[in-house]
């Protein structure tokens, strides 16, 4: 075996080099998470990306996470974070206003294969916050919509106030090309659609199996569950795939945090064919 | 009534043998139901099953001083109703439509008494009833884990 030493770097073009991005827009979309519409402040080239790729973002003074990239790939001007409140950082994210400055790394990581899917049933299944990372997955499928055979979109959430995006579900569900299927883990009194989890909604979709892409984001315990349920119905191990989510410090394969057996999550993923991690995805210490 | 638009797709007639498919077409029975109708109710007699053709039903309990609450939604090509094969034979919950909703009803005394003389169809409609109970019940525990809920480290 070889070993290399990490590429050095100085000034701007280090990967550890912050740019400064400041909020343009905040929303909220459920009692604990917002959405962030970020600019460039440096007067620099908007931030390209990938459908799956994440940033790290830093809170001065408070610290850093990784965040998936939730907006179009095809408006890169504006830099889109959904953030749920979950600890000392994205709690204080979550507390930003528009004019805020925070600093941005990025973006890294695989990404999902959707651009390279192109003729072939597209299936995406996203439980909870999972629907951010997939959802510049989906604007590109709709955006190109001639260029697949079937899109199908299948989103489960806790309730009904939890579903995030609203106004883009509405609009994904007035489309007669796409095949749209929500269900939620607990309904309420005005609550008319599907309630349970989201393997028995797949029965509803009309997809070639052995010409499916899968693209799966959500807990793991979810996307394990989904992944089988597809294998099973004959879609390729290599062609779902789901996003794994780890301790991320330095997102550039440095630190060795994120690291799942022989791969780090940051590097090697956070989008990785679902073949690759099947037999670890079930393991409680993982 | 013709069942083949169901007959790979539903997990009722999935893996059943046509003979005995070909069976439950000849007794199967079409229901068509106004939206917020009760399909059945909660510890009355299970003397029928349903496949669900078009249309949404929800199964719901009610606590005490409670209104119902709806623990899980079955749609096209489910299989409705499970009690009618196992003692006691009540329903376990209430069913209501979601929706305009066309339902195959099949009789279960006759269906039962088919399975008395044919060994093999009581085993095969067994084991239907069998996976949906066990898939059901990892489908609930799912629900139960609450995992799309905050987690704080």
């Amino acid at each position: 075996m070889t070993l290399t030493a990490p590429t050095l770097h100085t000034g701007l073009d280090h990967p550890m080099m912050l740019r400064p991005f400041v909020v343009t827009e905040r929303t909220r979309e459920t009692d604990d998470t917002i959405t962030l519409v970020l600019a460039a402040a440096d007067g620099g080239d908007p931030l390209r990306f990938s459908p799956g790729q994440f940033t790290m973002m830093y809170v001065y003074g408070v610290g850093e996470v990784p965040l998936s990239i939730s907006g179009d790939p095809a408006r890169p001007e504006a830099l889109v974070h959904t953030v749920r409140a979950v600890g000392a950082v994205t709690d204080a994210i979550c507390d930003l206003l528009p004019h805020d400055t925070v600093g941005i790394r990025g973006p890294y990581g695989a990404h999902w294969p959707i651009a390279e899917s192109t003729d072939r049933d597209i299936v995406v299944v996203a439980g909870g916050i999972g629907l951010a990372p997939v959802r510049p997955a989906i604007h590109h499928a709709l955006e190109h919509r001639d260029e697949y055979a079937s899109v199908s979109i299948v989103y489960g959430s806790r309730s009904p106030d939890d579903l995030l995006y609203t106004d883009d579900v509405r609009d994904w569900k007035a489309r007669f090309d796409t095949n749209v299927q929500i269900t939620v883990d607990r309904g309420d009194a005005g609550w008319l659609g599907d309630v349970g989890v989201v393997t028995p909604l797949l029965n509803r979709l009309a997809f070639v199996p052995e010409n499916t892409t899968a693209i799966v984001c959500g807990p793991e315990i979810m996307m394990r569950v989904v992944a089988k349920d597809l294998v099973q119905r004959g879609v390729a191990a290599d062609d779902i795939h789901v996003s794994l989510e780890r301790n991320l410090k330095c997102g550039i394969g440095y630190c060795g945090h994120c690291q799942i057996g022989a791969a780090f999550v940051c590097k090697d993923g956070p989008v990785v064919p679902y073949a690759r991690v099947a037999h670890r995805l079930g393991m409680e210490e993982l | 009534m013709n069942l083949d638009r169901w007959r790979t797709r539903s997990p009722l007639l999935a893996d059943l043998a046509d003979d005995h498919v070909a069976f439950l077409a000849s007794v199967a029975v079409e229901e068509v139901l106004p939206p917020d109708e009760t399909v059945f109710k909660v510890n009355s007699p299970a003397d029928r099953f349903y496949l669900v053709d078009s249309g949404g039903i929800a199964l719901r309990i009610a606590g005490p001083s409670k209104p119902p609450i709806t623990i899980q939604t079955v749609g096209e090509g489910a299989l409705l109703g499970l009690s009618w094969r196992l003692p006691p034979y009540r329903w376990q919950w209430t069913a209501q439509t979601l929706t305009d909703t066309t339902l195959i009803r099949f009789d279960a005394n006759t269906v039962l008494s088919a399975c008395e003389a044919d060994p093999t169809f009581d085993n095969a409609l067994l084991r239907v009833v069998a996976r949906e109970s066990s898939q059901r019940l990892q489908n609930v525990r799912l629900q139960l884990l609450d995992m799309y809920g905050r987690q704080r480290p």
